[in-house]
C-alpha cells in the first residue's frame, strides 16, 4: 500500500465525521509520516506501524462516541430530522435523481449510438473501396472519407457520452449518499 | 495491563511529557514508549481526550516547510498530574494492605 491509498483509506473510513475532524486526523498522521521519514525511516515502515487504515479510524471513531463532547440527538429531533428529510426527499430528491437517471439513460443511448456510426462509417470505407477497386469512380473516393470521417466521429461519441453516462451515474449517488447522511443525522463529508 | 488503568496512565504519561515542555506527535511517543507501550493510532485518541477536557492546548508552526502541531499543558493539565500522584499513594496503601494478606 502506498502512503497515497493508506490517507485515501483513512478519509473513507472516517467518513462519519465532520470533513474538518477528517482532515485533523489526516493531518495528525501526515505529520507523524513526515517526521518518520526525516528520521530515516522507509514509507513501508512507517506504514507498517500505523497499521491499518481502518483500524487507526475505528480507535478515533470509538473515542469519539465514548466523548461526552459528541453531540446526541433526542428522539424528538430525530423524528423531525426524518419526517424534513423525507418531505426534502419526495420534493427535491426523487424529481432531480429522474433528470439525472433520464440525462444518464441518454448519455449510453448516444454513446451506443456512437458504435453504431462508427460501425456504418467503416461499412461505408469497405463498400467504396470495393467499388473504387473495381473501376475508376472518382466518386467513391469522397464517399471512402466520409465513411473514415463517421468512423471518426462515431468513434469520439462513444467516450464522450460514456463519461456522460458515468457522471450522471456519479451524481446520483452523491445525491442518494446525501440523503442517506441527512437521514442518519451524520455531519456531511 | 487493563485496558481502563493503560489508557489513564497513558494520559498521565503525555501530560508529563508536556509538563516538561510543548511537544509534537512524534517526539512525545519517541519520549513515552521506553515506558510504556503507545502507537501512532493510540496517542490521538490521548491528545483528542485531553485536548476536550481543557488539559491541553494546541498551536501550529513551521517546521522544514510545513506546519507542525505543538501541544502544551494547561493548568487543568498540572492538576490532572497532582491528582494522579495522590491516587498512587492512595493505592499504595491498598497495595501494602493486599500483600499483607489483609494485615494492618
Amino acid at each position: 500500500m502506498t502512503k497515497k491509498q493508506w490517507f485515501k483509506r483513512l478519509r473513507r473510513a472516517l467518513s462519519a465525521l465532520s470533513k474538518e475532524e477528517r482532515e485533523t486526523a489526516a493531518q495528525y498522521y501526515a505529520e507523524l509520516f513526515d517526521d518518520k521519514k526525516e528520521s530515516g525511516e522507509t514509507e513501508e515502515d512507517i506504514l507498517a506501524q500505523f497499521g491499518l487504515p481502518e483500524s487507526a479510524a475505528a480507535g478515533i471513531l470509538s473515542e469519539r462516541e465514548h466523548s461526552p463532547a459528541a453531540p446526541r440527538p433526542s428522539a424528538g429531533g430525530t423524528v423531525a430530522r426524518w419526517v424534513g428529510v423525507l418531505f426534502l426527499f419526495v420534493c427535491i430528491g426523487i424529481p432531480v435523481l429522474a433528470v439525472l437517471f433520464a440525462l444518464a439513460a441518454s448519455a449510453i443511448i448516444l454513446s451506443a449510438s456512437g458504435a453504431v456510426i462508427s460501425l456504418a462509417g467503416l461499412a461505408d470505407c469497405v463498400w467504396f473501396f470495393i467499388v473504387l477497386s473495381k473501376g475508376t469512380e472518382i466518386a467513391a473516393l469522397a464517399h471512402i472519407g466520409i465513411g473514415v470521417a463517421t468512423t471518426g466521429a462515431g468513434l469520439l461519441m462513444i467516450p464522450c457520452f460514456a463519461l456522460c453516462a458515468k457522471g450522471m451515474f456519479w451524481l446520483c449517488k452523491q445525491s442518494l449518499l446525501l440523503t442517506g447522511r441527512m437521514f442518519t443525522g451524520k455531519r456531511s463529508a | 495491563m487493563d485496558t481502563q488503568l493503560k489508557k489513564g496512565l497513558l494520559d498521565v504519561c503525555v501530560l508529563s511529557v508536556l509538563r516538561e515542555g510543548e511537544s509534537y506527535g512524534y517526539k512525545i511517543i519517541s519520549d513515552i514508549a521506553p515506558y510504556i507501550e503507545i502507537s501512532e493510532s493510540t496517542l490521538y485518541p490521548i491528545l483528542k481526550r485531553l485536548e476536550s477536557a481543557g488539559a491541553v492546548t494546541t498551536h501550529s508552526r513551521e517546521f522544514n516547510g510545513r506546519l507542525r502541531k505543538y501541544y502544551g499543558i494547561t493548568q487543568k493539565g498540572l492538576d490532572k498530574i497532582s491528582e494522579f500522584i495522590e491516587d498512587v499513594k492512595e493505592f499504595e496503601r491498598i497495595y501494602l494492605f493486599i500483600s499483607r494478606g489483609g494485615e494492618l
